[in-house]
């Protein structure tokens, strides 16, 4: 559970670093599954330098301890702080970055409350590719403001710029925009509001790290909307990702932990919401903006 | 002189740093003129303990002409213009030497303070680091409602400058975020002699680290012209001796440092 000062932090800084949550041996568990399943992706199986970031769902048996971090207690109790208990846990990803991320929020919308877990496989500072934040961010007028800032390659949600664009390409570098670096070790997590504006720089191209993603659960009308939103952006997103990892769709949810042997509620209450945003059904983002 | 983008940034994280707008050997003649005035040691010595060897000199533009030239220079005032406004006034100047940590706090704390621009501007003599005290603000931390809820960060600042003596039996809101000071969440301006930093006297900012005895740096600050009664009583909330300008300033043969002084005395009459 987290403190009341650190819920605190949170709701002002948008964001909080909790330092060994997870055991070595436990980092140790998790890189052998991604190493796997790393190695069954396109580049996995390619010999050619990795440019590509690879991403794929890790809620499947091939991936018991990593797909257990979901329902953890020690990540669950962080999440019931801060939402008590009033949320839906919906994906336990794990990815293999490559290169920069520019700067951008992954909710734009600030009906839109959730957050993200992250626990990094490898040590990171601000020189070679921790999450940058800037804090606050999270809420107005900053995070609108940060809209206006010229930056040098603001990232693009696949619509449009996040950021104001310079022409002259005099814009800030991601290094340039005032920023904390979340330096961290394996087994410290960062947790952060989806409308917090972040970004990363420097790095392998093989920096790891497990994001479990939790949504706070819609009250008004306003809010629902923003969920609907996220929950279609996000699934074309994956499905872009999923190509670009295996070279096809599919279900990012395993059946083995959709049937919830286990019956676990909390799951139930999950899945039974999933199913209703339609997180089972396979996306294909090039049907549909070919119907467009 | 200023660009769309440099505003934009102001505006939105409350400070603004021009790197490199002094040149070495420009900035070789602006330390020689600092050193001399804490040579005098004009100021008074400030802080206790490992803040003992610190001094702070008062007037430490105003009594030196190579100084006095700072606070007229386009990249200085140009700049100022275009944050403040024009019809901006002088609040007054400091130099700064020695090991001075300070907790995080905003220099103008009270209701609406933050609604009436003050700026302060740095110049650091030695290149600092975000651990051997360079300046940390919260960027945007200078509007509201943000503002307001950092406002306990001023709690343990209130106590003492660097904390020695703060009340154990209240830990809990001197750590109102559950984290040492050193562990807030911030923006370092990390520098080198010749850059400027330009910031919102509203932005909380604090600097720890290993603080040499040698850190040194030149303040000045400016406000907005005042257009309302309330800012003339924001001012005199903080800085009353904003409205008795130094004799140096008001006998200036520079238009423009006449221009920033000539009306206080008369603006701080009335109250």
């Amino acid at each position: 559970m987290l403190t009341e000062q650190q819920i605190t932090q949170f709701h002002t800084f948008g964001f909080i670093l909790l330092k060994n949550i997870l055991s070595e041996e436990e980092i140790q568990r998790i890189n052998t599954e991604f190493d796997v399943k790393l190695a069954s992706t396109l580049i996995g199986k390619s010999d050619s330098e990795k440019t590509e970031r690879m991403s794929w769902s890790s809620l499947g048996p091939d991936s018991p301890f990593t797909s257990s971090l979901l329902e953890d207690s020690r990540i669950v109790s962080i999440v019931d702080s801060l939402y008590d208990e009033d949320y839906y846990g919906i994906s336990c990803n794990a990815s293999s970055m490559v290169g920069e991320t520019n700067w951008h929020p992954d909710a734009d919308n600030l009906n839109m409350h959730g957050l993200k877990v992250l626990c990094y496989l490898q040590p990171l500072n601000g020189n070679n590719g921790a999450l940058r934040v800037i804090p606050g961010s999270h809420l107005n007028p900053l995070h609108d403001d940060i809209k206006q800032i010229e930056m040098h390659e603001p990232k693009h949600d696949g619509l449009t710029h996040i950021a104001a664009v310079n022409d002259d390409g005099l814009g800030l570098k991601i290094e340039e925009v005032p920023a904390c670096a979340c330096s961290i070790n394996p087994g410290d997590l960062v947790v952060f509001d989806f409308r917090l504006w972040h970004a990363s720089l420097g790095g392998s191209n093989n920096r790891r790290m497990v994001s479990m993603i939790f949504i706070k659960n819609a009250r008004t009308l306003e809010e629902k909307k923003a969920v609907n939103q996220s929950v279609l952006k996000s699934r074309r997103n994956r499905a872009i990702r999923a190509k670009a990892a295996f070279g096809k769709l599919g279900s990012e949810y395993h059946s083995d932990w959709v049937a919830n042997p286990d019956n676990n509620p909390r799951r139930q209450r999950w899945i039974d919401w999933m199913r209703e945003k339609g997180y089972f059904e396979v996306y294909d983002a090039s049907v549909i903006e070919s119907k467009n | 002189m200023l660009t769309k983008g440099q505003l934009a940034h102001f505006e939105t994280f409350g400070f603004l740093v021009l790197r490199q707008a002094f040149s070495p050997v420009e900035m070789k003649t602006i330390i020689g003129a600092a050193d001399e005035m804490w040579a005098v040691e004009v100021g008074n010595s400030v802080g206790s303990g490992e803040n003992s060897a610190a001094i702070s000199v008062r007037y430490m533009i105003e009594l030196h002409p190579t100084l006095t030239a700072l606070a007229e220079d386009d990249r200085i005032y140009g700049t100022l213009e275009k944050l403040l406004g024009s019809g901006f006034i002088w609040a007054g100047s400091e130099g700064q030497r020695g090991r001075v940590s300070t907790t995080w706090h905003n220099d103008r704390p009270g209701k609406n303070q933050n609604k009436y621009t003050r700026m302060k501007v740095h110049l650091y003599i030695e290149p600092t680091t975000k651990e051997t005290g360079a300046l940390r603000v919260i960027p945007g931390s200078h509007r509201s409602p943000y503002h307001e809820t950092l406002e306990r960060l001023m709690n343990r600042h209130m106590k003492t400058d660097d904390g020695a003596n703060a009340d154990k039996g209240n830990h809990v809101q001197l750590l109102p975020f559950g984290v040492e000071g050193k562990d807030i969440p911030c923006y370092a301006f990390e520098s080198n002699p010749g850059d400027v930093i330009f910031f919102h006297q509203n932005i909380f900012h604090a600097v720890y680290g290993g603080l040499g005895e040698g850190r040194r740096y030149i303040a000045m600050k400016f406000a907005a012209k005042p257009t309302i009664d309330e800012h003339i009583q924001f001012i005199k909330a903080h800085t009353d001796y904003v409205f008795q300008p130094h004799e140096a300033f008001l006998n200036s043969d520079s238009s423009r440092i006449r221009g920033m002084v000539e009306n206080l005395e008369a603006l701080g009459a009335g109250f």
